[in-house]
């Protein structure tokens, strides 16, 4: 598949923070990304690395301790089909009608707690007709019928009664697909899936991931999925941002980035993963170390206390360089210096 | 294989900040939690006063509390001045207050007082006063303040219709409200905490029966309850056993939202691994219960023990001011706003108001000081 | 649903039951009965009862027997005759002093929960929505206040302030030259302009905590992860707002009808006795200092049944509103 030469969206030097007792902690450090259409992209990290706000700073969903400090998240949707200028999500008035329409309408997005992210108070039917005609100006018979196949699409077994259904009479994997179903109801060109599979058991997990694939597949839509799941980012990825303390250390397109891992905490993260069949009767390898606390990051490069080719005086000290190794490859690490500077 | 299961813990520094909160006992992170809310912290040593006032209540206060001047009944408040300028002398420095004179209103025939600058009281602090027994052992006869002569008129907040010292009535009325809060709430706290645990820790038909009779007992309007309760004893009881009937009570009926507040604790623990641990360690299951259990969530007890001292205090004063509580002579705040009743009286006298807000200043404190150690001790919820 | 209502009704039944048991023992806890009260009286009055007479009297109500029998017999009459017993302050049946004053109870009391209700939900939404903003500090501030103060010291206070400036104190709920004339719209506006002074005195304390309620689990609610998913799906603030977090709000909310009537019919006898209303707050007091059991014992046991019922009402409601409770699903 060609790619078109704008990316669908583009986040640069995204910055967001939060205020707590103890001071204001960088979430989020400095941030570049790009999705393209009709591709997946994966963030993977651990849990704390900032992966999630980064995906919540997009539709500017950053809770109320929260807010986005700098950077700028370009939308080129409208520009791709034609439509209008790409513009900057971060410059939209938070009330207006664009953003509304942009959350939901060009974007859709589902969480990783799908039970508690639907009101228990009100059927999953209702909260998927309110969203259709928020975005699809359907009136409401229409609306509940375009309901009804919304839900047979995403693979609910006989939708005609479950549209009724509350959410605490269904299922997490139900539950989840009707979030999916409210998600795509406007046909989105971009779904962002913020590890939408965690809470659910393994077979429901892979079940949820075969629809989004073949919906993708479908509607042909951009997905960003985040996870810390390996796995699932061999599974689903074309590229792959790995986060690391609110900064992308490493991009790689995903078969490159299993088959030749350049910077070192990629390198510790999958030797970290057991293989079948080589890792029998063995320990695994771990990372050393926790990772710190934003509050306290380290200086210089953040992996540097926990890496095992960390240079002293070098990496203790200096920011990283980031390294383009050319094809959409970056890592962040002084360990490259030379290479990128030839490429 | 997800990466939180990549995370190893081997050797690696800390910043010494990091240690630090690692290190710290349950308790210390508590306290700075605590520390950062400034109006919990102010409320606190507003307690904390209030305690030593009704330690040392009789020698606070410059009168005994059955001190009694029919000389001057509803007298105003004197203002504490430290210089005089207008004095027979000129300018002379000292602690001292007006004395009054009086006016009767012919047709009326009330007596109303006004502050007279000619005529001087001198104040001193630590002065020979009525004669008592400080913590009821040591016989003293020093007044932390008082009038340099025992016989002259003093009377800072004021005095009552019975020509009492409003100022050493509060603080004696400090001592049997706070205290009938606070014995309340401990008794209260008894019965909670072990009802509340037996049931949380045990679960089943104990936590079921337990839980419908805490619902019966909240059921029941409390008040209603109270003055029914209250009204049942004998009239000619004395100040003292009245004193205990009316805080067991005031406890009695206010235990079972403490015992809702344990009992949800204790479930809440009770598939704990810790818990676990000490069951097959072969500890018994009161021992689990009361220094396993329940030291690890103490901070959510004292924030729910002082969130409750309020409504007993509150009770207590609602029930004596209605003249179901605590008679005279026993002295409690609500026992002296029935002086500001009529209201023929208090448009007169609005000094008389002064026990109500000490009512609601130390309720206040008592709030305060409970909802930050709530949220001290639990950070998570804010 | 159905088994829901079963189970509250049920409940119902045995709160009442407790009640009664509660009630009676506070009846017969003084020391002496009712007779034996009205002996003394009548020997006071010089005129004794014959031997007959007593015997007569405490057959009537009860009196011989063991507690469990006394129990059985007051309780059969009351429910079998809405025989409540005697009052010895008032020498008439308990029933006809508490009826033509239950009427007025119960107005105030609704009054005034729908007054508090309309003060506190938009204030408490209000201080939850704009938090850390001015307006919710100062709504925090005075509801700390209007928590930590006593409803007979407001009463007290204002009584003050209404001497100072107006020279005297309102009291009763109408004014002599409309109390006794027939219902219409001077006689209603004459109420209203009495019945504010009881809704402030009565309702502070309501208002306050039940701001503070709302405000509470709104702030809760407001951080729940379906608000960020509807925001998420383009909900439009306003919307979102009454749509999702107010309506898992208004359930607390509809729950405290229980606890608020009690503290409102509490209000009421304290307001009572410096207002004077033709109320049963001032006539529980009187019963209650002149020991004059039956009565005392009758309204308390009045007002716990009114509870009760507010409650199984707020427990209906609730049902209604809340699909988890009305299809039986255990949170």
């Amino acid at each position: 598949m060609e790619r078109p030469l704008q990316p669908l969206l583009e986040i640069s030097g995204l910055h967001t923070g939060f205020d707590t007792y103890d001071g204001r902690v960088r979430a989020v450090d400095g941030v570049d990304l790009a999705v393209h259409a009709g591709r997946t992209l994966c963030v993977v990290g651990e849990s704390g690395c900032g992966k999630s706000v980064t995906a919540r700073s997009i539709l500017r969903l950053v809770e109320d301790a929260g807010s986005i400090d700098a950077g700028a998240i370009t939308w080129h949707g409208d520009a791709n089909d034609g439509t209008g200028e790409p513009f900057d999500i971060l410059s939209l008035d938070p009330r207006g009608k664009r953003l509304q329409r942009l959350r939901g309408g060009d974007i859709g997005m589902i969480f990783q707690e799908p039970a508690a992210s639907l009101l228990p108070l009100r059927t999953i039917g209702a909260q998927l007709v309110e969203t259709l005609r928020i975005h699809t100006g359907l009136d409401k018979k229409a609306a509940r019928a375009r309901a009804v196949e919304l839900l047979d699409a995403v693979g609910i077994p006989d939708p005609k009664r479950r549209i009724d259904a509350y959410p605490f009479q269904l299922s997490g994997g139900m539950c989840q697909r009707a979030m999916i179903a409210i998600a795509l109801c406007a046909n989105p060109s971009l779904l962002i899936a913020d590890e939408p599979t965690t809470a659910l058991d393994v077979t429901t997990q892979a079940r949820i991931l075969d629809l989004i694939r073949s919906l993708q597949a479908e509607h042909h839509m951009a997905v960003m999925f985040i996870t810390h799941d390996l796995g699932v980012v061999a599974e689903l990825a074309d590229e792959v941002a790995v986060m690391y303390l609110g900064r992308v250390v490493e991009r790689a397109p995903v078969d490159e980035l299993f088959a030749d891992p350049k910077h070192p905490y990629t390198k510790a993260l999958l030797a970290s993963v057991p293989v079948l069949g080589r890792d029998r009767g063995r320990d695994l390898p771990t990372i050393p170390g926790a990772v710190p606390s934003p509050l306290h990051r380290p200086s210089g490069c953040s992996f540097h206390p926990r890496c095992a080719a960390a240079v002293a005086g070098r990496c203790d000290t200096d920011a990283p360089p980031e390294v383009d190794f050319g094809g959409g490859r970056t890592a962040e690490c002084v360990l490259y210096e030379t290479e990128g500077a030839s490429t | 294989m997800s990466l939180e299961e990549a995370e190893g813990t081997a050797g690696m520094t800390p910043n010494p900040a990091d240690l630090r909160r690692t290190r710290a006992s349950q308790r210390t992170l508590v306290w700075w939690a605590f520390k950062k809310h400034r109006l919990a912290l102010v409320s606190a040593w507003l307690l904390a006063g209030m305690l030593v006032v009704i330690a040392l209540c009789e020698f606070v206060a410059p009168f005994d509390d059955r001190h009694r001047d029919s000389e001057y009944t509803t007298a105003p408040p004197q203002v504490l001045k430290l210089w005089d300028t207008d004095g027979p002398d000129g300018f002379r420095f000292g602690l001292h207050v007006d004395g009054y004179t009086s006016t009767q209103d012919p047709r009326s025939l009330r007596i109303t007082y006004e502050p007279n600058p000619e005529d001087r009281v001198d104040v001193g602090l630590f002065v020979k006063g009525e004669e008592y027994r400080l913590f009821g052992l040591i016989p003293m006869d020093r007044h932390l303040i008082g009038p340099e002569d025992p016989g002259d008129p003093m009377y800072l907040f004021g005095t009552t219709t019975d020509g009492q010292d409003l100022l050493s009535q509060l603080v004696y009325a400090t001592r049997v409200s706070a205290s009938v809060g606070i014995i309340g709430v401990m008794l209260a706290f008894l019965l909670g905490i072990v009802l509340g645990a037996v049931s949380g820790y045990f679960g089943g038909w104990i936590d079921n029966t337990v839980q419908r009779l805490i619902e019966l007992i909240m059921a029941v309007p409390s008040i209603p309850l109270w003055l029914g309760l209250a009204a049942a004893l004998p009239a000619q009881m004395g100040p003292v056993a009245r004193y205990f009937i009316i805080t067991t009570i005031l406890a009695l009926v206010a235990w079972t939202g403490l015992a809702r507040e344990v009992r949800g604790r204790f479930l809440a623990l009770r598939s704990e691994e810790f818990v676990t641990s000490a069951r097959l360690d072969g500890s018994s299951h009161a021992r689990i219960m009361f220094r396993h259990m329940l030291p690890s969530f103490s901070s959510h007890v004292i924030a729910a023990l002082s969130l409750s001292i309020p409504g007993m205090i509150l009770a207590e004063t609602a029930l004596s001011w209605l003249g179901m509580g605590l008679r005279p002579p026993a002295v409690s705040w609500g026992v002296q706003l029935q002086d500001a009743s009529k209201w023929s009286v208090l448009s007169g006298a609005p000094w008389l108001l002064i026990p109500g807000a000490c009512v609601v200043l130390v309720v206040l404190a008592f709030n305060f000081v409970g909802d930050g150690l709530r949220d001290a001790a639990d950070p998570y919820r804010h | 649903m159905v088994r829901y209502l079963g189970r509250r009704t049920l409940y119902m039944a045995a709160t009442l039951l407790a009640i009664s048991l509660m009630v009676f023992v506070i009846i017969s806890l003084p020391p002496g009965d009712y007779v034996t009260a009205l002996q003394a009286k009548y020997n006071v009055m010089g005129q004794g009862l014959t031997a007959a007479d007593v015997a007569n009297l405490r057959m009537r109500y009860g009196l011989d027997g063991n507690l469990l029998e006394q129990y059985w017999h007051w309780i059969t009459r009351i429910v079998l005759h809405g025989d409540l017993g005697m009052s010895f302050e008032h020498s008439k049946p308990v029933e006809e002093v508490i009826a033509p004053r239950l009427g007025w109870t119960i107005a105030v009391s609704l009054i005034t929960l729908l007054v508090t209700w309309a003060l506190a939900f938009p204030i408490g939404v209000y201080s939850a929505v704009k938090q850390h903003s001015a307006g919710d500090y100062a709504v925090t501030t005075v509801g700390f206040l209007g928590l930590a103060t006593p409803n007979f010291l407001i009463a007290l206070v204002f009584v003050y302030f209404s001497v100072t400036w107006f020279g005297t104190v309102p009291s009763g709920l109408c004014s002599p030259e409309w109390c006794d004339a027939a219902w219409n719209l001077g006689k209603l506006l004459d109420l209203l302009g009495h019945l504010w002074i009881p809704m402030i005195v009565i309702g502070t304390g309501g208002v306050a905590g039940l701001v503070r309620i709302i405000r509470n689990n709104l702030l809760d609610e407001l951080r729940r992860p379906y608000v960020t998913a509807a925001r998420a799906r383009g909900v439009p603030e306003g919307p979102l707002l009454r749509r999702y977090p107010l309506r898992v709000a208004l359930n607390p909310f509809v729950s405290t009808i229980g606890w608020v009537l009690p503290l409102l019919l509490v209000g009421d006898i304290v307001v009572g006795q410096i207002l004077s209303l033709p109320t049963l707050g001032p006539i529980l007091l009187g019963a209650l200092k002149a020991q004059d059991m039956y009565l005392a014992g009758s309204v308390i046991m009045v007002l716990s049944v009114v509870t009760v019922i507010g409650t199984l009402v707020s427990d209906l409601l609730l049902g209604w509103l809340d699909p988890r409770i009305r299809l039986g699903h255990q949170r």
